[in-house]
């Protein structure tokens, strides 16, 4: 088990600044999930973790020690790569003991290490297998398999579920999670998938254009995201997001939309670090939206069920809110109704630079 | 019907130009024609003196001897030469490596008399060839080059030329292998050279069979540059098989004797290509590219 600290790690390819001034620890035993849209330096993060870039600013120490200019190979670090990489000439077996082989480890002891991993990722019957006979599934076990037989003490992992069909994906999102905590190894994982992120991760860190988004377990993201991007990209669907302002009366705060206005309840406003004076985008939780009751008025613009539940998207005004209800609500297309939304779990952030109006996000 | 249209300008150019030139010389084979372009069939005489049965050419041995050195010295330059210079090239930076590709991939975009000529003037026996030159500047005597290593010479001179086409298929085989591979190799603790040796050496298996196969019938049929280079000298030390062949008809216009030289020489093509076509397999052979990955 070993931690990992990132301190001010920068990352320039020319004028791009992939990764920029990132703070970071990870702790040991830590499954951590780099998250965030394609292009936002998650990738080339990992790939400087990993040793093939070199950071052009800052530090990444493994524990105490200072690996800035340690080659990948004596990182002891284990990767699965999004194309799970496996040599196409070699068999599983020779795959997996790869690792080993290159350490001169005596063959007896290589082939039953080998053996032994295969087993408990479940691929000990393809050992005789060339990569190019095994289905997707399989050979991201063998990719797995080969990044752990050395007992690595840092697993990085990137995208390593894009290249499985959705069944295959929930099932191995599970099984890695299970595998993570059994095996208690340091582990990062890359991905664009919030569901991904948000299922399998200890603790999430956002970014965005190279940049520090927000780092927390998965329900302070969800709960309390940090502002309007964060808010944005975690949870399906996403969190509606209307431009508003704050009206400050004698003890009451109002927030005002164009199609409607309501009081903040006294929980809320004790969150509050300030009142911006050019207004505020409004985030409601589509789960958070109530349908049926309520003094807002609007209309059924489509609905797309989803089994459980319903997606309705609302027109109000200009606006249109997603909303999520119980399927046996029976709502039908361009019904006119009312609705609300629970106004204690509303967001608030400040319009012009994004960031949450709460202390604690 | 299309096919006939698309395919026959290339059929019967081919037919003019290879196949009957081949049966005319399987003929002439069977003949005693010379300069006067008078000819009798002589049987199998041809043969039977080429193969010392009767009245034997005192030379055969030899141009087997030397055709043998030229391909067994030519083939393995040209092989991992070009795997060596490939492998190093594509290590440098891109700008570096492309720069240091293109200066080997002048052999063979200047013309063959050039590149000849070019050798045999480098290798001139009298101070005015660079090598010499250089030397009597120096105050060293000058040295017989093309009298004392002959057959080195032109082995050089072809094996660069195998160089610049092998090493710029191995680098292109190198450069379609992914990134992927070579890190994932590296973060399970591979040297550089543990990296060549095992991911990329074995994925470039087709493209050196591939070359291996062409340059070794390449260079069994060579004569050009060592016609340009010691015209076959001194006295039949560089004279291989095709270039006797040639040497005979058209020097010495003994075209019937020519003619079952070369017959010879086909035989040993077919035989070749066989071999090539069993272990590649034609349809793999024309196949998609031969990188797996």
């Amino acid at each position: 088990m070993m931690k990992v600290t990132l301190r001010n790690l920068c990352k320039y390819f020319q004028q791009i600044k992939a990764v920029d001034g990132l703070n970071l620890e990870i702790a040991a035993g830590e499954f951590l999930a780099l998250l965030g849209p394609s292009g936002c330096g998650k990738t080339t993060t990992l790939l400087t973790i990993a040793g093939f870039y070199k950071p052009d600013q800052g530090e990444i120490y493994f524990d105490e020690q200072l690996v800035n200019d340690l080659p990948p190979r004596l990182r002891n670090i284990g990767m699965v790569f999004q194309s799970y990489a496996l040599y196409p000439h070699m068999n599983v077996l020779d795959n997996i003991a790869f690792p080993l082989k290159l350490q001169k480890v005596p063959k007896s002891e290589w082939k039953a290490r080998a053996i032994e991993i295969a087993k408990l990722l479940e691929i000990a019957d393809l050992l005789d297998r060339k990569p190019g006979q095994l289905s997707g599934g399989q050979q991201q076990r063998v990719a797995l398999a080969r990044a752990l037989v050395r007992n690595p003490k840092l697993l990085l992992l990137d995208e390593p579920l894009s290249n499985l069909d959705a069944k295959l994906r929930i099932f191995m999102r599970a099984e890695l999670k299970r595998l993570q905590k059994e095996l208690g190894i340091t582990t990062i994982f890359v991905t664009h998938d919030q569901i991904e992120a948000m299922t399998m991760a200890d603790r999430i860190v956002v970014l965005r254009e190279g940049r520090l988004q927000q780092v927390g377990t998965p329900d302070e993201l969800y709960d309390s995201p940090a502002n309007v991007f964060v808010a944005s990209f975690i949870g399906t669907p996403p969190m509606n997001l209307l431009d508003a302002e704050i009206e400050v009366g004698k003890g009451d705060y109002r927030v005002k939309t164009s199609h409607f206005s309501f009081s903040l309840p006294k929980e809320i406003v004790a969150k509050i670090k300030y009142i911006p004076s050019h207004g505020v985008v409004l985030g409601i939780r589509p789960e958070d939206l109530i349908i049926g009751e309520g003094n807002i008025r609007g209309l059924v613009y489509v609905v797309e069920p989803l089994g459980r539940d319903e997606l309705v998207t609302l027109e109000a005004g200009d606006m249109r809110l997603k909303a999520l209800v119980p399927s046996r609500l029976r709502i039908g297309l361009n019904d006119k109704i009312e609705f609300s939304f629970s106004v204690e779990r509303v967001h608030l952030f400040d319009k012009e630079t994004g960031k949450s109006l709460y202390k604690e996000a | 019907m299309a096919v006939s249209v698309f395919t026959g300008p290339s059929i019967f150019l081919i037919t003019l130009f290879y196949f009957i030139p081949v049966l005319l010389t399987l003929l002439i084979a069977f003949t005693d024609m010379d300069r006067t372009l008078q000819w009798r069939f002589i049987g199998l005489d041809n043969f039977l003196r080429l193969f010392g049965v009767s009245s034997r050419d005192p030379f055969v041995p030899r141009i087997i001897r030397n055709t043998v050195i030229y391909v067994a010295g030519t083939l393995p330059l040209t092989i991992f030469g070009g795997l060596f210079l490939s492998i190093l090239s594509m290590r440098l930076r891109r700008g570096m490596g492309l720069f240091f590709r293109s200066i080997f991939f002048i052999p063979r975009a200047i013309p063959p008399v050039v590149w000849g000529f070019l050798w045999a003037w480098s290798f001139e026996g009298t101070r005015y060839g660079l090598f010499n030159g250089i030397r009597s500047m120096l105050g060293l005597p000058v040295i017989h080059w093309l009298i004392k290593y002959p057959m080195v010479i032109v082995i050089l001179a072809n094996g660069f030329l195998g160089i610049s086409l092998s090493m710029l298929v191995f680098s292109s085989a190198i450069a379609s292998i992914p990134t992927d591979l070579t890190r994932a190799a590296e973060i399970d603790g591979a040297t550089r050279w543990q990296t060549t040796r095992y991911i990329i050496i074995p994925l470039l298996k087709w493209p050196i069979l591939t070359m291996t196969a062409w340059h070794l019938m390449s260079f069994v049929n060579s004569y050009v540059y060592i016609m340009l280079i010691t015209g076959g000298g001194p006295y039949y030390r560089t004279e291989v098989w095709s270039l006797y062949a040639y040497h005979t008809a058209f020097n010495r216009y003994r075209y019937g004797y020519g003619a079952s030289l070369t017959t010879i020489l086909i035989v040993v093509n077919i035989v070749l290509l066989l071999v090539v076509l069993r272990t590649f397999g034609l349809r793999r052979m024309i196949g998609r590219g031969k990188i797996e990955v």
